[in-house]
């Protein structure tokens, strides 16, 4: 991905989606909000499929999802994939990799995509200079940690359906905080096959446990629209309960911070 | 690309009215086999007797291929009451 030039409306899209996500934990100031506008290069649209970062190779940026949906996926020699996390709106992809000397994961769009780069230097420059952006990139990164261990204890421990519901589950209740979900409706702009390389299991079994989940009346699927049709039955089956974030982080953020000066968002 | 239909048989049979696309037949039979391990892996375990089937349909109907998978697990010794 190439662009450099930025554009305020862009960025102000930006923003407010990463506020989103860093909503959660901190309140940013008016300044932090300008810094934060900053951060992503000029967005740019690309085709279902389009490989966005490739795997193996030196990590020079971070990308902002704009709009769509991306896969971040281990490929193997064989061309088996296995995607590690789906990318949803709002969403840091290729952050975890920028630990390394190569990229351990490969950024794919799912859908047609609009992201933004974020070289690691400016990436890095908002770490120095709001130690309060650097602390809910933290608890960020923990809460990437916690899904990857409850998609881990799933693996181990639970049925193909249960993760299968799991999975429905957690998406919805990301687009519901993205507003991309509709009361219990849930848009999945994604193939079969990508949900089996989601689940690690083959696409002829992700159409069964769709059946078995549609059997126990808790969905209803047309096309690639789900309907929950009982979320306290479907959370059951599948033993899945949303993770609450920290009301209480002091000990980490302090909770206000006076503004001496800097612009007014 | 060829559109495969899989009947699957845990105990209850299964039609599949929505097949599944595959770059050609050895990789929907590939397929097929890995469906049934993933099928004994989430029922191993419930009873001592498990067989699973699948039996795999072209897009015209025509039956191409079925494999299945079978475990029988007996104790040697008298259990205590």
């Amino acid at each position: 991905m190439n662009g450099a030039a930025r554009d305020s409306d862009e960025s102000h899209d930006l923003s407010c989606l990463l506020m989103h996500r860093f909503n959660e934990y901190i309140k940013f100031t008016p300044s932090e909000v300008m810094r934060i506008r900053a951060l992503g290069e000029k967005p740019i649209a690309l085709p279902r499929s389009a490989v966005i970062r490739e795997q193996e190779v030196r990590p020079t940026c971070v990308y902002i999802l704009v709009d769509g949906w991306a896969a971040a996926s281990v490929v193997y020699e064989s061309g088996n994939r296995q995607i590690t996390k789906v990318h949803l709106p709002g969403d840091l992809m290729g952050v975890s990799s920028a630990c390394l000397d190569l990229t351990a994961e490969c950024l794919t769009a799912l859908t047609p995509v609009v992201a933004s780069r974020v070289p690691l230097e400016r990436f890095g420059r908002l770490f120095a200079e709001s130690p309060r952006f650097a602390a809910a990139m933290f608890l960020s990164s923990q809460r990437e940690r916690i899904a990857l261990i409850d998609a881990m204890s799933r693996i181990g421990r639970t049925t193909s359906a249960e993760r299968l519901a799991a999975l429905l589950l957690d998406l919805h209740e990301r687009l519901s905080r993205v507003s991309h979900a509709c009361d219990l409706r849930l848009e999945t702009p994604i193939t079969q096959e990508d949900f089996a390389d989601i689940l690690g299991m083959t696409p002829v079994h992700v159409n069964r446990c769709f059946k078995k989940l549609q059997n126990l009346g808790s969905i209803r699927r047309f096309g690639k629209r789900i309907e929950i049709l009982d979320p306290h039955a479907l959370a059951k089956f599948a033993r899945w309960s949303p993770r609450s974030v920290a009301s209480k982080l002091d000990w980490l953020i302090e909770p206000t911070v006076p503004e001496l000066s800097g612009p007014r968002a | 690309m060829p559109r495969y239909f899989f009947d699957i048989t845990d105990g209850t049979s299964t039609f599949d009215d929505t097949g599944n696309e595959f770059a050609d037949l050895s990789a929907a039979r590939d397929a097929a086999i890995q469906t049934l391990s993933e099928m004994a892996r989430d029922e191993i375990g419930r009873d001592k007797h498990l067989q699973v089937a699948v039996l795999m349909r072209g897009e015209c109907g025509q039956e191409l291929f079925r494999a299945s998978l079978a475990l029988s697990a007996e104790w040697l010794v008298e259990l205590p009451e």
